[in-house]
């Protein structure tokens, strides 16, 4: 049911702003990208895709400015121990703005052109309007659409067929209301990557000074045929941030597109991931991993829809919900009528560690090939006493038992991401997570 | 003083008792046997001692020299020198063996008042008792006893044993599911930690590891109790007879 979004401050304070770009395609693609958040509404109650994560009152309540509003933040160094630590190209995004001064744009190799959506709308539009808000549909999902018609900045990343980008790319994300107004933003990422190309991109989302914050990013990613992309995300934001983020991947013939997501921050947060196999033996391996306690909920909606023959997706997703902290996992395969020898398997696992600890797991296959392998399953349970006794023969205490099984669960398909180096820094940030854990219990 | 002395232990699960009165003295430094057919109480003593949770300790005791364990925590009976070699190690995906040994080992200093162990003296240490055990390096990256063969999951216990150096090990029917290259290895780790301090009580129903491990006592178990003590020569004995006459006395 539509209700008057547009008096939401977050509209309403925002189309009193100037936004970059004024080609007529684009001035349209942001009418329209308002009007379809407008007739979708505010998910609310009887929103199935959003019935376990409510956001309406939220967002009616909080009286969110847009963030070139504000202030302008000036950071002089981004919380560092928040993001990924590895070594990447640093692309750094202050409330939703690229700032060239925290960025490192000198080193970048052959094959890779990074430039800020701002940029790109104002000076070069018709580059990019050929996949700005082509890839992400504006019907299905009203905080893209939103994202859609507020956009001003972001990145455009573009590699170039058959280009072999060894250092990831580190997109690092930054939440800030410094002078306690609640701050919204939408960043908008555009990443196209060329036929036979290899490259890696992380993103960092971290906050600094707390204060309310809404980061409703959207991130359009197509993968060209024969290409191999590694996507990496971690969700650090401040526990009073909200966090909210669509991608939508479009993966060629014989494409590979990897991804993973681990999430520990901010009070609410939605991660959806969107990908389609749009060409034959395409390959997608999205999984991730999430942490929430007393006063966090986090949610992670997949959909991933094979369009042509021989597509495989494989989808593993742990989380941990300690204290009062819920997880919402729903995760969707579709088979479309085209899409024979297609293999998709999900699985989501969590692990409860109190009784007040929620989760809801909303599994779907929909499949309309016949000759398809698909599975899906969801597990949810305690800490295994077997392991327990094990652990603690060998002389650990119970917390310390417990820290290690906790750690182990998450380690276990944090195993799964391809990258070395990042894999090494997400356990990093896990056991960072733990030790926090036990001093937050001591310090109760 | 005795090392370890079991005192007329009665113990049962969900009101069943499983153990009626079981009494044994461990001196330091010895080797113990303890017998018997199959479902009769023989892990549960194991467990009873190890301090898992779901035994009700009726009456009785049980005392590490001189002390009662009864009350402690299982990490406490461990850090007092107490270690259970389990008959099937539990496979714990995501973490890495290296990690847990290296946090036994820092719980066991921890307990002793001692500094945590830097990262180049637990390597050194870890690889050279691994080597005596050939458990190899790749296996101290892999996660605990995952995707190990029977053999490395039982050396793997023994390789725990040699590094916490405890005062007392309860084996339990360790020999089962090991072939005759796999049982000498993890015997002659087991007979390397022999020493005049330590001791030794090894659970098994057959007489075939007692010919690497050789006992100062056998005890016959039976029914929940101890129903015969003697030397090594007893283990051969059942080996020809079988435990048929104490299963029907029992």
């Amino acid at each position: 049911m539509a209700e008057a979004v547009t008096e939401l401050p977050i509209v309403a304070n925002a189309r009193a702003l100037p936004l970059p770009g004024a080609a007529p395609w684009l001035v349209d693609l942001r009418d329209r990208g308002l009007d379809a958040f407008e007739d979708q509404g505010l998910p609310g109650r009887k929103t199935e895709a959003w019935k376990y994560t409510r956001i309406d009152a939220l967002m009616k309540k909080t009286a969110y400015v847009p963030a070139p509003l504000t202030a302008d933040p000036v950071l002089s160094a981004i919380p560092c121990e928040l993001a990924l630590g590895c070594e990447g190209h640093r692309l750094v995004l202050v409330n939703g703005r690229f700032s060239p001064d925290l960025s490192n744009l000198d080193a970048l190799p052959r094959g890779v052109t990074v430039q800020s959506l701002a940029t790109a709308l104002e000076t070069d539009p018709q580059a990019v309007e050929p996949y700005l808000g082509r890839l992400q549909p504006l019907e299905s999902y009203p905080f893209a659409a939103l994202n859609t018609g507020l956009m001003g900045d972001g990145l455009v990343i573009r590699v170039k067929d058959g280009a072999l980008i060894e250092m990831p790319l580190h997109v690092v994300s930054v939440a800030h209301a410094p002078d306690g107004v609640p701050v919204a933003f939408h960043p908008r990422l555009l990443v196209l990557i060329g036929k036979g190309a290899v490259a890696t991109l992380l993103e960092s989302h971290v906050g600094v000074d707390g204060g309310e914050t809404l980061s409703n990013g959207v991130t359009e990613i197509s993968v060209g045929d024969d290409a191999v992309f590694h996507h990496y995300k971690v969700q650090n934001e401040s526990p009073t941030a909200t966090h909210l983020a669509a991608a939508q991947v479009v993966v060629g013939a014989k494409a590979v597109y990897e991804s993973f997501a681990l999430s520990f921050g901010a009070r609410l947060s939605r991660h959806d991931i969107r990908v389609c196999l749009d060409g034959e033996g395409a390959e997608a391996r999205v999984n991730g991993a999430y942490a929430a306690d007393t006063g966090q909920h986090m949610d992670t909606s997949s959909f991933i829809d094979h369009a042509l023959p021989h597509g495989t997706s494989a989808q593993t997703y742990k989380g941990v919900v300690d204290g009062s902290g819920r997880g919402v996992f729903q995760g969707r395969i579709n088979v479309r009528r085209a899409a024979q020898g297609t293999n998709g398997h999900q699985l989501h696992k969590a692990l409860l560690l109190s009784r007040k600890a929620e989760v809801d797991a909303k599994p779907e296959l929909t499949i309309f090939a016949d000759d398809v392998q698909c599975s899906h399953g969801a597990t949810c349970g305690q800490l295994d006493d077997d392991h327990m006794f094990f652990l603690r023969a060998r002389g650990l205490n119970e917390e310390e038992a417990r820290g290690l099984l906790i750690e182990g669960f998450l380690d276990d398909v944090i195993d799964m991401v391809f990258a070395e180096a990042v894999k090494a820094a997400m356990k990093d940030m896990v056991h960072a997570w733990l030790l926090n854990r036990s001093s937050r219990k001591e310090g109760a | 003083m005795a090392l370890i002395e079991i005192k007329d232990l009665h113990a049962s699960v969900d009101g069943k008792e499983i153990l009626k009165g079981v009494s044994l003295t461990i001196n330091p430094g010895e080797m113990h046997a303890l017998m018997g057919p199959n479902g009769t109480g023989k892990s549960t003593l194991s467990n009873v001692i190890a301090g898992r949770a779901g035994y009700d300790v009726t009456s009785g005791d049980v005392l590490l020299e001189g002390r009662s364990i009864l009350d402690m925590e299982p990490n406490e009976r461990s850090n007092a020198g107490v270690f259970l070699a389990f008959q099937y190690p539990v496979e714990i995906p995501g973490v890495a063996t290296s990690t847990f040994l290296k946090a036994a080992i820092n719980a066991k200093r921890k307990f002793a008042g001692q500094k945590e162990i830097d990262a180049m003296e637990f390597l050194k240490l870890v690889k050279a008792r691994a080597k005596e055990l050939n458990v190899r390096d790749d296996m101290l990256k892999r996660p605990v006893n995952v995707g190990f063969s029977g053999g490395e999951k039982k050396r793997a216990e023994i390789l725990q044993m040699a590094l916490l150096e405890p005062k007392f090990c309860i084996l339990d029917e360790t020999d089962s599911g090991l072939d005759i290259d796999a049982l000498k290895v993890v015997s002659d780790g087991v007979n390397a930690l022999r020493s005049p301090e330590r001791s030794f009580l090894v659970i098994t129903h057959y007489q075939r590891l007692l010919q690497y491990i050789v006992p100062d006592h056998v005890h016959v178990f039976a029914g929940g109790r101890i129903v015969r003590s003697g030397g090594k020569d007893l283990a051969l004995e059942l080996e020809e007879n079988g435990y048929a006459e104490y299963v029907d006395a029992a």
